[in-house]
């Protein structure tokens, strides 16, 4: 393991990626692909019709940090996600998941349980022992991320993996 | 606190048969938390599309945070 930090985390998440199409594939009709938040993705989320929350996010260099596009028939971006681990390692915070908002429900599949696996196979790559949703804005984000097993303890969502 | 060790080994022999056995581990824990299948998602419509004003309020809150962060040194 002679890769510097960027490199060697780079490799990670794209085996991530490729891993976590695999098991969405496994049990989905549509055609997911995965990417990181590179200029592609950044382009297509201008089309959001709004500035992200994480545009100027101080994290975006930090070697380790999660993040995955999320892309119908690989030119429709439909979410978008980034977070990172904690200095230990031992939790992943997902500080956004953020769904594209000018692609109609129905046609597009549900991008939790896309950014739900992504998050844990990154997660058991790096060592980590649980997933933490952060800041989730709204009563119907909580009561959604509980139906995927997240406890609530007032402030972050966590789950033990 | 100790800087945690690469984990994965991503260029050990072995290194395919342990992302594929995560890669099982991870579906598993997704079906048995869905209920027994991916069919089963629970429907979230738009509820993780962000509005303008929830994208303003978590920026806010990121400011503030930061400047707290460095008010406290």
């Amino acid at each position: 393991m002679n890769d510097s930090d960027e490199i060697y985390y780079k490799r990670l998440r794209e085996r991530c990626y490729r891993l976590s199409e695999q098991i969405i594939k496994s049990s989905d009709t549509y055609n997911i692909s995965l990417s990181e938040i590179d200029s592609n993705a950044i382009n297509a989320s201008m089309r959001f019709g709004y500035t992200w929350a994480w545009d100027d996010d101080e994290n975006i260099d930090l070697p380790s940090r999660f993040e995955v596009a999320v892309w119908l028939n690989k030119n429709r971006l439909i979410s978008l996600c980034r977070g990172k681990p904690t200095y230990d390692h031992q939790n992943l915070c997902l500080e956004i998941i953020e769904a594209a908002p000018k692609v109609p429900f129905n046609e597009r599949p549900s991008v939790l349980p896309i950014v739900d696996a992504t998050a844990e196979v990154y997660a058991r790559l790096i060592g980590a022992a649980e997933i933490r949703l952060m800041e989730p804005t709204s009563e119907s984000r909580v009561k959604l991320y509980k139906r995927y097993g997240y406890h609530y303890n007032g402030i972050f969502l966590y789950r033990r993996i | 606190m100790i800087k945690p060790d690469k984990h994965f080994d991503l260029d050990h022999p072995d290194a395919d048969s342990k992302a594929n056995k995560i890669a099982q581990e991870v579906m598993e824990s997704l079906i048995d938390r869905l209920d027994g299948s991916l069919d089963n998602a629970p429907d979230e419509g738009n509820i993780l599309s962000y509005t303008q004003e929830e994208v303003e309020a978590i920026k806010h809150a990121k400011k503030e945070r930061k400047a707290q962060t460095q008010i406290r040194g």
